[in-house]
């Protein structure tokens, strides 16, 4: 239960800095590849074999996703996806300013693997002050050390990174939207296929990981095959960074195995706040189903067990809920946001997010009747599986679920014209 | 590969979407995204339709088909699907179909009558959006916009100019020009067909007519030798809009804004309604039975008293190619050979060499098949606006682009190299120059009409001929007039006849014409005062001539002070008529509206004194079938012999004055096009001055230019950085006061 990755320098005295990142074996892997000229596609096997899943919300797996790369000899490209902006996610801005070597190494190793000569980090445009600085003061001592850049500790490797920054969108940490903002275009997803892995960046191949995801590959290189294949708990493999929020004595971001029983992030978040009762709790971001407080104590925090429950893993951004929470008010918070980021070319999602934002407040204001909740549930199913990109139904999963499991708390409301909780 | 759409077998490309398998096999799938000349971007979600094994429906236009997919475009998953996505258009949608023009013809109407509900179930405030006055062509109502972006693609994809893009997101994402006022795109029109509804609209029809009243009826366009396809819609006989019709050869699904709002000038307040003769110094009124008689006459009176050497004749080369057919064949057989329509040129020593009629030399559609495409003096922009479309197909299939000009212009395609230079540079450089990558490749070289103007054209002409031998290219022509093609075939050049026979004894040219003080003068279809080269010899030769005889649209002030006698003839869409375009295609088309009761179909008028001379009388039908037999007969591949004269390089320091086309102004229709004349490229008319003449002059205010011994001052210039040293340029839409000659040698006065 004591491994650690991603978190593995927070704790130290200077975190960001190259020592700090080397007295934790930093590098070591990047440095035996260049040197002993590993083959590529053992990378991509060893990565594959070690069940390493994305963290950015689809848990997609990343070796898989890796070999889908063109084997010609073309320019290539990867992207670090660090627009981290899916509300009750707050851990790639941690591995940003608390260990950026283990992103650039990631970063590295992946470019390696895939045959990709440019890579870029994209930071959500929040970044700029801190996380964009501390990466980018990073990123020029890696390069001062001759890791990064041309002719790699004279291997003959040629790597370069850039990091941007975004405009404050959320929709660009679609990887599609952010193949078309880092052109320089609107942000907006593309159609699919092509698959970035045939038709990315430029046109060109290439491979989009979330940051957690590129910061965990420099240890698992480093480590035995089955090393990360056998952190999790049961059947779940390896290890997966929650960022706890709501109502709880200590929220904050926990490095854990999978398959941890909720319980014990529950414990390790301090419990809830006030010893409240546990009403609710979103487990993978505010785009993933609700899940009532009774059966959340229930599960593990894996793949398979959250979705056993009807939910998912997502970006892991667990939002806690106690007893005092109004539900219809939750909601109504979560549609505004999709409302206002849906960058607007589906028209399902361009219309039909304002549409729920807009009957969602007037319930909230009283003036709902209870066939509006059919109707929120229709436009919510006419919305699903219609978009181009997940945002449509990131907006409408929560909606269903809402409804689904807190009915009777929506009934009141249009009913009492008032929460049943306050 | 076979696909299945509602259980029966279609043969499918394996590199097709479902929608084009359905489209090619007529079954019928809402879209509004979509459209076959634009990328695909799958975001209206009209075109969903249930794939069997799918959990959700899929959009048609972006799904690839598979080896025996099963789509259903009626099953009531797809049925569902489209039912949701009409709803979720027409919440914010003002449905203000009362007041809109696209009703009748809207898409969203059409689709909402079959897939839509009967009434909302949306509640909420509707969003209205704020509209900007963005073009004098197109006017807007943004609130009613689908977001469908067919608009903003085209000006990426097609037009290669990129004014409109999508600001804002989710429900506040809006459609609008990054200036505010900012549509200059010559292909702008365009929009407004794509736009499914009403948000892009013809500003000239604005609320003129229901579009269920319309007439619609097919034309070519009067404006460039490309031949545009073109629908006027007619109601109460009178053109209130044009649209394109398709045709895949020539301008597919688009027209240029000329040719789209050209029409205007049908109706300027120019028009000449009345039939006049000049009796003691004055106009007066003739009835239109006689004026036909009088001009026969007239014309029969001076060959009675001079020779026929003495009769001048001028048709333009927008005349459509039945009137040019009759134009010849009356005077030729009154024994004139004084013919030409050529009235924009000065130097005609290249035109035994000419071939037997101008031609791109290649079919429009096959422009993307050569590696390298070389302009030389020309501006497709402006002067073939519908040719972008095609140039930037051709770049897209690996077609480089070069373009040799006097002037610096934009294009909006890539051009892969430009050169600026000044006429004598230019000159000297086509006897030398070489393009290393035409090496071994295909290549075309394209001239165009600004070249003709140019007082040493031929030596021109004789250079180009070297550098094409010199690149290994085949030589093209873009003309100056829609119909130049027909003047030249057809017989309107004083050293061939019809068919293109060398004459043994020309008659005289156009400049010669006027140099030669002869007594009687014909014009047809002309506006004395832009149509020639030089308007003061044509002025000098009026005021000489006994008996000057328009047959003319128009009446203008020189008209007005010369003619004896004035026939007011139709336009193009007041009679039937056909032109020839580069490719040699014989279009033929028939009237659209009727003209004022006074004004006499053209043809009619030369066949009506055809008939007075008791020659044979025409048809249309027989023209028509004289003039394919005469063009069937045409040997075009013969090779002409090129000139073998020796021409000496101008070395003389001297300024070249160069007249550049300018778009609205190239012919007398489009120059009377009011909406056109108010666009952004209208403004764009001055007097151009390299910085070298600039900085020569001792007035700063006002250029002293002098030319055949007469000095000219220039007041309002501008001086252009980028002209080449020794360079005047002026817009052709000027009107005469500094057009001494289209393009020459002049010399400054300090
Ligand atoms: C609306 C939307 C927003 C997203 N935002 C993020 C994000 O902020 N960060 C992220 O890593 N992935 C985000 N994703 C997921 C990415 O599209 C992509 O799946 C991910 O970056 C892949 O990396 P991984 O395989 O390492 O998880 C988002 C997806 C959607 C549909
Ligand atoms: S689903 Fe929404 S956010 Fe995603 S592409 Fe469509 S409109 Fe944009
Ligand atoms: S203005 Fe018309 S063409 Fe442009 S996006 Fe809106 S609906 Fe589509
Ligand atoms: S036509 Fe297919 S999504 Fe618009």
């Amino acid at each position: 239960m004591n491994v650690k990755i991603c978190t593995e320098t927070f704790e130290s005295n200077k975190p960001a800095s190259l020592a700090t990142y080397l007295k934790y074996g930093g590098y070591e892997a990047w440095k035996k590849i260049i040197t002993e000229k590993t083959p590529k596609s053992s990378i991509v096997e060893k990565i594959k074999n070690s069940g390493l899943r994305g963290k950015g919300g689809a848990g997609f797996l990343t070796g898989l996703k890796w070999s889908f790369i063109p084997l010609e000899n073309k320019q290539k490209y990867l992207v670090c996806n660090s627009d981290e902006s899916e509300p009750g996610t707050c851990k790639d801005r941690d591995i940003l300013r608390y260990n950026p070597h283990s992103i650039i190494e990631g970063m590295l190793i992946a470019s390696y693997a895939i045959g990709a000569s440019v890579a870029y980090n994209y930071l959500r445009g929040e970044f700029i002050d801190e996380q964009k600085r501390v990466f980018d003061e990073a990123l020029k001592i890696a390069y001062q050390e001759n890791l990064v850049g041309k002719d790699i500790l004279s291997s003959s490797v040629s790597i370069d990174i850039y990091s941007l920054i975004g405009a404050g969108a959320y929709i660009v940490g679609e990887e599609t939207a952010m193949l078309e903002s880092i052109e320089g275009k609107r942000g907006m997803p593309r159609i699919k296929p092509p698959f970035p892995a045939i038709k990315g960046l430029f046109g060109k191949p290439t491979i989009i990981n979330n940051t957690e995801t590129l910061a965990s590959v420099p240890k698992i290189m480093r480590n035995e095959p089955d090393w990360y294949k056998n952190i999790g708990i049961g059947d779940s493999e390896g290890i997966k960074m929650f960022c706890t929020s709501g109502h709880l004595e200590k929220p904050g971001n926990y490095e854990i195995p999978l398959g941890t029983p909720f319980r014990d992030l529950l414990e390790l978040s301090g419990g809830v706040l006030n010893k409240g009762e546990l009403k609710a709790v979103i487990p993978g971001g505010s785009s993933v189903p609700v899940v009532k407080g009774e059966t959340m104590l229930q599960l593990n925090m894996d793949y398979e067990s959250i979705s056993s429950a009807g939910s998912m893993l997502g970006s892991g951004g667990v939002i806690v809920m106690d007893h005092t929470t109004c539900m219809v008010s939750v909601l109504q918070r979560i549609s505004r946001f999709y409302y206002a980021e849906s960058c607007g070319q589906c028209t399902p999602c361009r219309e039909g997010t304002g549409w729920l934002y807009k009957m969602l407040t007037n319930i909230l204001e009283g003036k709902g009747t209870i066939s509006d909740l059919d109707t929120l549930n229709r436009i919510a199913s006419q919305i699903e599986g219609h978009c181009i990109c997940a945002l449509g139904d990131a907006a409408a999963m929560p909606v269903r679920s809402f409804l689904k499991n807190f009915w009777h708390e929506f009934e009141y409301y249009v009913d009492k014209k008032q929460s049943m909780v306050s | 590969m076979k696909i299945y759409i509602n259980n029966i077998e279609y043969d499918a490309n394996p590199d097709e979407t479902i929608i084009q398998v359905a489209d090619r096999n007529n079954i019928k799938i809402p879209r509004f995204c979509y459209h076959k000349h634009l990328s695909v971007v799958a975001s209206c979600r009209m075109c969903l339709v249930e794939i069997e094994g799918v959990k959700f429906a899929q959009p048609a236009c972006s799904t690839p088909i598979k080896e025996d997919m099963r789509i259903s475009t009626k099953s009531s998953k797809t049925k569902e699907a489209q039912k949701s996505t009409m709803e979720f258009l027409l919440i914010n949608h003002p449905l203000d179909c009362p007041i809109c023009d696209q009703a009748g013809e809207c898409e969203l109407q059409d689709v909402s009558l079959k897939h839509g509900d009967d009434h909302s179930k949306y509640l909420e405030f509707k969003r209205v959006v704020v509209d900007k006055d963005i073009s004098p062509l197109i006017s807007t109502e943004m609130t009613r916009c689908i977001h469908c972006s067919r608009c903003v693609r085209f000006g990426e994809e097609v037009a290669g100019n990129k004014e409109l893009g999508l600001i804002n997101r989710g429900e506040f994402t809006e459609i609008r020009a990054f200036i505010e006022d900012g549509v200059s795109s010559e292909l702008s029109g365009n929009m407004i067909d794509l736009c499914p509804v009403g948000a892009l609209n013809n500003k000239l029809y604005s609320y003129k007519a229901r579009t269920w009243d319309l007439k619609q009826h097919p034309i070519i366009s009067p404006h460039d030798c490309i031949g545009s396809n073109i629908f006027y819609h007619v109601y109460n006989n009178e053109i209130v809009r044009a649209i394109p019709k398709e045709n895949s050869d020539i301008n597919q699904t688009w027209l240029s804004d000329r040719d789209r709002f050209g029409y205007q000038g049908i109706y300027s307040k120019d028009r000449c309604y009345v039939s006049k003769h000049r009796k003691n110094k004055t106009l007066e009124r003739v009835d239109s039975q006689d004026i036909i008689k009088k001009v026969n006459n007239a014309i029969n009176s001076s060959l009675d008293k001079n020779t026929s050497s003495k009769i001048g004749s001028f048709i333009s080369a927008q005349s459509t190619s039945e009137e040019m057919f009759l134009f010849q064949n009356l005077l030729r057989k009154l024994g004139i050979k004084n013919i030409d329509h050529r009235t924009n040129e000065r130097d005609f020593d290249y035109q035994d060499t000419y071939p037997l009629m101008p031609s791109l030399g290649c079919n429009i559609n096959d422009l993307s098949e050569y590696d390298n495409i070389i302009l030389i003096g020309v501006n497709i922009k402006t002067e073939y606006p519908i040719l972008t479309v095609r140039l930037n197909e051709s770049v897209k299939q690996d077609t480089k682009i070069y373009s040799y000009h006097y002037f610096n212009m934009d294009e909006d395609f890539p051009v892969e190299k430009k050169f600026v230079m000044n006429n004598t540079d230019l000159l000297s450089l086509f006897q030398e120059h070489t393009l290393e990558s035409c090496r071994n490749k295909k290549n075309l070289l394209v001239i165009g009409p600004n070249i003709t103007y140019f007082s040493n054209q031929s030596v021109f002409l004789q250079a180009l001929d070297k550098f094409a031998k010199n690149i290994n290219s085949q030589i093209g022509y873009l003309t100056d007039f829609c119909n130049s093609t027909s003047g030249w075939i057809l017989g309107n050049v004083p050293h061939r006849t019809i068919g293109g026979v060398k004459l043994d004894n020309p008659g005289l040219n156009a400049t010669e014409m006027l140099e030669n003080d002869l007594s009687t003068l014909i014009f047809y279809n002309l506006d004395p005062e832009n149509d020639f080269h030089n308007s003061s010899a044509l002025i000098n030769s009026l005021q000489k001539s006994e008996c000057n005889i328009f047959f003319t649209s128009y009446l203008t002030p020189i008209i007005e002070k010369y003619a004896d006698y004035i026939v007011p003839i139709s336009t193009y869409a007041e009679s039937d008529g056909s032109f020839i375009n580069i490719e040699g295609r014989f279009q033929s088309f028939n009237k659209v509206i009727t003209p004022n009761s006074n004004v006499i179909d053209g043809w009619r008028a030369l066949n009506e004194l055809n008939i007075l001379n008791n020659h044979q009388a025409y048809t249309i039908e027989s023209i028509r079938s004289e003039l394919s037999s005469t063009l069937s007969k045409i040997d075009f591949t013969s090779k002409i012999l090129i000139d073998k004269k020796k021409y000496e390089l101008d070395k003389s320091t001297k300024v070249h004055k160069n007249s550049l086309r300018h778009i609205y102004s190239t012919d007398q229709i489009v120059r009377r096009a009011k909406s056109l004349n108010e666009t952004i490229q209208a403004n764009n008319k001055s007097v151009y001055v390299s910085r070298d003449i600039f900085d020569d002059s001792e007035n700063k205010k006002i250029l002293k230019v002098v030319e055949n011994n007469r000095v000219f001052k220039i007041d309002n210039f501008q001086i252009r950085d980028d002209l080449p040293s020794r360079t005047i340029v002026y817009s052709s839409s000027f009107n005469n006061k500094f057009t001494e000659s289209k393009s020459t040698f002049v010399s400054l006065k300090k």
